[in-house]
C-alpha cells in the first residue's frame, strides 16, 4: 500500500513539472496559434541558470528567484524581434522560427556550460522526508507539489480575476474582436509568450534536483508536454492541468508496474484519446 | 520544353556518373548528400506538396536502416533482402503512425508526429539486445552486386546514385500524376477538396505512407553507406535536419530538397571543422532563411528565372 | 412545377452552438429541378443550413434526406459524390493553381482516376477538354492558365460555380453567388445561373431581391433559424410577416 502511495505521489510530482511546461505551451498556442517548439529549450535554460546561480551564490532560493529572468528576457526578444515580424505570414512560419531557435539554444547551452550532466542540490530546509502513514515522502517533492499547485492557482486567479487576464481570455477567444475593443493584442502576445517561457524556465529550475540538468533535457521534457497538450486539448489551461497530472501519474505508474511497456503506456493513452476525442479533453475544434 | 528537360536530365545523369573521377573523398561526400537528399525529398512530398508538417520523419528513415542492419547482423540476411524489408516496414509503420496523426491537422499534427518519432527513438535506446542502443550496431556486411562488393567505394557510390535517380524519378512521376494532383490540392485548400468530393483523410494517409516508404528507402541506402547504425538516426535532431534541408532548399520543388541537403551537409562539414558549435550557425542560417527567404534557395532561383523570362 | 420528385427533404432539423440556436425545427422540401431561394436577414441561419446539407456542419437533431437517402451528418466528400455540390460565400479555391487545374481537380474527384501515381496529369486530355468547356460555360474563356489568386474577384466567383458544376450535381447549393459583385458582374451571374439546365435543382442564398425574384421558383424566408414563410414569389411578396422583417425594403 505504501509503495502504491509513493508511486502515486511521484506521479503527481512529475505531473506538476509537466504542468509548468504545458501551461505556457497551451497559453501561447491558444493565443497565438503557434506551438513554441523551443519551449523545452527555455525549460533547460532555466535549469542551467539555476545551477550556475546556486554555484555562484550558494543559495538555492536565490537561484530559484532569478532563474526565470534570462528566459523571460530572451523570450521577449524572440517574440518582439523575430515572431512578430512574421504575424502577417502563416502560423507555420512562426513555428519554424521557434524550431530554428531550438538549434541555437542547444548549442548556446553547450557552449556556455559544456556537455556534462549537472545536478542541483536540494536546499537544506527541504532535505529529508516526512513519514505519513508509514510511507516516506521526500520534503522537496512535497514542496514541488505545493509549488505546482500554487502556480496553477496563481495562473487561474490571473486569468479569471484580473483585468489583464480577462484581456488574454478575450484575445484567446477572438483576437480580431479583442483588437477591435482596443486591446493591444500584439503587446499581449509578447507578454503571454514571455510569461509562458518564464514558467517553463521556473519549471526547469525547480525540476533540476529531480530530473537533473543536461543537454537534451529540452526534448525529454518537450515530448511529454506535447502529449499533455494533445490530450488536454490545445489552448485550454484546465485541460493542460488535468492532462499533466494524468500523464504524470500514468507514466510513473507505468514505469513502476510495467517497466517493459512503460514507454508505450503514455502513447497508448494518447492514441485512445485521439480515437475517441481528437480535440482533447477540453479542446475546441479550430480551423 | 520537353526536349530541354530531357537534356537537363541527361546532363545531370552524366554528372552523377562522372563523380567517382573526382576521387573517393568527394564521391563519399556526394554519396552521403544523395542518401539524405532522398530523405529530404520524401519529406518534401509531405511538407511541400501535401502540406503535412511532419516533424518526425526520421522514424521511417531510422526504422529501415535498423531493419537492414539488424536483419544483416542478427540473421545474416543480405542487404538486397533487407532493403525491400526496410522499405515495407517503414511504409507499414507510416501507415500506423499516420492513421492516428491525420486525425488532427496543423500544429497538433506536427506535435503528434514529433511525439511518435520519439517513441521509435526511445525503443531503439532501450532495446539494446537487438539495436545496440546508443553504442550502435556494428558488423553489417555490405552486399555485393554482380560480384562486386559494395565495400568498394565506387560500386557503393553507383548503387546510391542509382537509388537516388530512381527515387527522384518516382517522386517526380507521383507529383505529376493524378494522385499527386490530389496531394497538391490538399495543400492548397483541404476544405475545398472535401467539398468537391475527395476523401481527404485517405489521401493524406497515402501521402504519409509514400513519404514513409521513400524515407525507408533512403534509410536502407544509409545502412549500405555507413554499415553501422546507432539510435542517433532515430533522434528527432535528424527529423529537424531534414526539415532544414527542405525549407533551406525550397519546399514544394523537386530540386529544392536536393540543393538544401547539399548546402546543409557542406555547411556542417565546413563549419564543424572550424567551430564546435555548428548547430548555432545552422540554426541562425535557418532562422534567417525563414524570415527573409521563405521560398528557399531553389525557390528563389525559380522565381528569378520566371521573372527573367517575362522580360 | 413540371416534375414533383422530391430531391431534398429536411425534417425537423435542429442546430445549436451552446445556447445559440441557428436552425430551429426546420422542415423543407426541394423537388427535382426546382430553383429555390433562401432569404433572411444576417444571422438568420442561412449559411448554417447550407453547411448542414453540404456536410460542413453536423446537425444537432433532425434528418436530411437526399433522393430518399439519409445524409444527415455525412462528410462533405460523401455528400458531393452523392450529387450535391456547393459554392462558398467566401471564395474557397485552390489559389496557387491555374483556373484550369482548379476545375480539372473537381472533375477528377468525380471521374477519377484517384489512385494512379504514374500517369502524367497532362495526359488526361478528356479532363482538360471538359475543364475548358466548363470554364467557357461560366464565362471564363480567357486566361485559363492564370492562377486562381490572380483572377479578379468576379472571375473567382465564376470559378466557384465551375468547381461546383464539375461534379455534375443534381442539387447545387449557391451561397450568395453575387456577393460583392458589380452590377454588370451581377447581371452576368444571373444569366449564368438562368442558363443552367432546368433539370438541376438549385438552393441559393441571396441578398439581392432582384436576383431572387428573377431566378427562384420558390422562396423560403429564414428568421433566427426558423422558416417564417415559404412559397412562390407572389406569396412571399404578399406575406405580412415577411414585410415586418424587411420593413422598408422594397419587395
Amino acid at each position: 500500500m505504501q509503495i502504491v502511495a509513493i508511486q502515486l505521489f511521484n506521479g503527481l510530482v512529475y505531473g506538476m513539472l509537466l504542468f509548468l511546461m504545458s501551461a505556457g505551451l497551451s497559453l501561447i498556442f491558444g493565443l497565438m496559434n503557434v506551438v513554441n517548439i523551443s519551449h523545452g529549450s527555455f525549460f533547460m535554460l532555466g535549469a542551467f541558470v539555476a545551477v550556475a546561480v546556486a554555484q555562484a551564490t550558494g543559495s538555492f532560493w536565490v537561484a530559484l528567484a532569478v532563474a526565470w529572468i534570462p528566459a523571460v528576457a530572451l523570450g521577449a526578444v524572440v517574440e518582439r524581434v523575430f515572431l512578430r515580424t512574421l504575424y502577417a505570414r502563416g502560423h507555420l512560419d512562426q513555428v519554424l522560427l521557434t524550431f530554428g531557435f531550438t538549434f541555437v539554444f542547444t548549442d548556446l547551452v553547450r557552449w556556455i556550460w559544456g556537455p556534462d550532466f549537472r545536478s542541483l542540490d536540494v536546499p537544506a530546509a527541504l532535505q529529508g522526508a516526512v513519514e505519513i502513514a508509514g510511507a516516506l515522502f521526500p520534503i522537496y517533492r512535497l514542496f514541488l507539489v505545493g509549488f505546482g499547485a500554487a502556480v496553477a492557482l496563481g495562473l487561474w486567479l490571473f486569468l479569471d480575476r484580473s483585468r489583464l487576464g480577462a484581456m488574454v481570455r478575450a484575445a484567446v477567444d477572438d483576437s480580431a474582436t479583442a483588437a477591435g475593443l482596443g486591446i493591444n493584442v500584439s503587446l499581449l502576445f509578447a507578454g503571454v509568450f514571455a510569461l509562458g517561457v518564464g514558467l517553463a524556465a521556473l519549471g526547469g529550475a525547480v525540476a533540476a534536483p529531480v530530473l537533473g540538468v543536461y543537454s537534451g533535457l529540452d526534448i525529454d521534457i518537450l515530448i511529454p508536454s506535447f502529449i499533455v497538450v494533445v490530450i488536454g486539448g490545445t489552448g485550454s489551461l484546465r485541460g493542460a492541468f488535468i492532462a499533466s497530472l494524468f500523464v504524470g501519474l500514468i507514466d510513473t505508474l507505468g514505469k513502476a508496474y510495467f517497466p517493459d511497456f512503460a514507454l508505450f503506456v503514455v502513447y497508448l493513452l494518447m492514441v485512445v484519446m485521439l480515437l475517441s476525442r481528437p480535440h482533447g479533453l477540453f479542446g475546441i475544434a479550430r480551423a | 520544353m520537353v526536349l530541354r528537360r530531357a537534356v537537363l536530365h541527361g546532363v545531370a545523369l552524366l554528372a552523377l556518373a562522372a563523380v567517382p573521377l573526382a576521387g573517393d573523398y568527394t564521391a563519399g561526400l556526394i554519396a552521403e548528400v544523395l542518401v539524405f537528399a532522398i530523405f529530404a525529398m520524401s519529406l518534401d512530398l509531405l511538407i511541400g506538396y501535401t502540406g503535412l508538417m511532419s516533424f518526425g520523419h526520421a522514424a521511417f528513415f531510422g526504422l529501415s536502416a535498423y531493419v537492414v542492419t539488424i536483419l544483416g547482423v542478427h540473421l545474416g540476411w543480405s542487404g538486397w533482402w533487407g532493403l525491400p524489408a526496410g522499405v515495407a516496414l517503414s511504409a507499414a509503420a507510416a501507415a500506423v503512425v499516420g492513421y492516428f496523426c491525420i486525425r488532427v491537422s496543423g500544429i497538433p499534427f506536427l506535435m503528434l508526429t514529433m511525439a511518435f518519432s520519439q517513441l521509435f527513438y526511445s525503443v531503439s535506446v532501450r532495446w539494446r539486445d537487438v539495436t545496440g542502443g546508443t553504442d550502435g550496431l556494428t558488423g553489417f556486411e555490405r552486399p555485393a552486386l554482380f560480384g562486386l562488393s559494395l565495400d568498394d567505394r565506387t560500386t557503393l557510390y553507383y548503387v546510391i546514385a542509382a537509388g537516388f535517380a530512381l527515387a527522384y524519378w518516382f517522386l517526380r512521376r507521383v507529383i505529376a500524376s493524378p494522385l499527386g494532383a490530389i496531394f497538391i490540392g490538399i495543400r492548397e485548400n483541404e476544405a475545398r477538396m472535401r467539398a468537391v468530393g475527395f476523401p481527404v483523410q485517405r489521401f493524406k494517409l497515402i501521402a504519409f505512407v509514400i513519404g514513409g516508404g521513400v524515407a525507408g528507402f533512403s534509410g536502407a541506402l544509409y545502412a549500405f553507406f555507413n554499415a553501422y547504425v546507432s539510435s542517433e538516426i532515430l533522434h528527432w535532431a535528424l527529423s529537424g535536419d531534414a526539415i532544414i534541408m527542405v525549407i533551406l532548399g525550397g519546399a514544394g520543388t523537386m530540386i529544392g530538397p536536393v540543393a538544401g541537403t547539399a548546402i546543409f551537409l557542406l555547411l556542417k562539414y565546413f563549419v564543424s571543422t572550424h567551430f564546435q558549435y555548428w548547430l548555432l550557425v545552422v540554426g541562425g542560417i535557418f532562422i534567417a532563411c525563414v524570415m527573409f527567404l521563405p521560398q528557399g534557395v531553389w525557390g528563389l532561383v525559380v522565381q528569378r528565372v520566371a521573372a527573367w523570362k517575362r522580360t | 412545377m413540371e416534375t414533383d420528385v422530391t430531391l431534398l427533404r429536411i425534417e425537423n432539423l435542429q442546430k445549436a452552438f451552446g445556447s445559440l440556436v441557428v436552425t430551429r425545427d426546420l422542415n423543407l422540401v426541394i423537388t427535382a429541378g426546382e430553383r429555390h431561394a433562401l432569404i433572411g436577414p444576417n444571422g438568420a441561419g442561412k449559411t448554417s443550413l447550407l453547411h448542414q446539407i453540404g456536410g460542413q456542419l453536423r446537425p444537432s437533431a433532425g434528418r436530411i434526406l437526399f433522393r430518399g437517402r439519409d445524409i444527415t451528418g455525412a462528410s462533405p466528400d460523401v455528400v458531393c459524390r452523392l450529387g450535391i455540390a456547393r459554392t462558398f460565400q467566401q471564395n474557397s479555391l485552390f489559389r496557387g493553381l491555374s483556373a484550369r487545374e482548379n476545375v480539372r481537380l473537381a472533375i477528377q474527384a468525380h471521374q477519377g482516376p484517384l489512385y494512379d501515381p504514374l500517369t502524367p496529369v497532362a495526359a488526361l486530355r478528356e479532363h482538360r477538354e471538359r475543364a475548358e468547356a466548363l470554364l467557357r460555360r461560366v464565362g471564363l474563356a480567357e486566361g485559363l492558365d492564370r492562377t486562381a489568386a490572380s483572377l479578379s474577384y468576379g472571375e473567382q466567383r465564376q470559378l466557384e460555380i465551375a468547381l461546383a458544376l464539375a461534379s455534375e450535381p443534381a442539387l447545387l447549393l449557391l451561397d450568395e453567388p453575387t456577393a460583392g459583385m458589380s452590377p454588370a458582374e451581377t447581371e452576368r451571374m444571373i444569366e449564368l445561373i438562368r442558363g443552367l439546365p432546368r433539370s438541376l435543382g438549385i438552393l441559393m442564398i441571396e441578398h439581392d431581391m432582384q436576383v431572387v425574384f428573377s431566378l427562384a421558383d420558390r422562396i423560403t424566408v429564414l428568421y433566427y433559424g426558423e422558416i417564417i414563410a415559404s412559397g412562390t414569389g407572389e406569396e412571399i411578396r404578399a406575406d405580412p410577416r415577411v414585410h415586418e422583417i424587411y420593413l422598408g425594403s422594397p419587395l
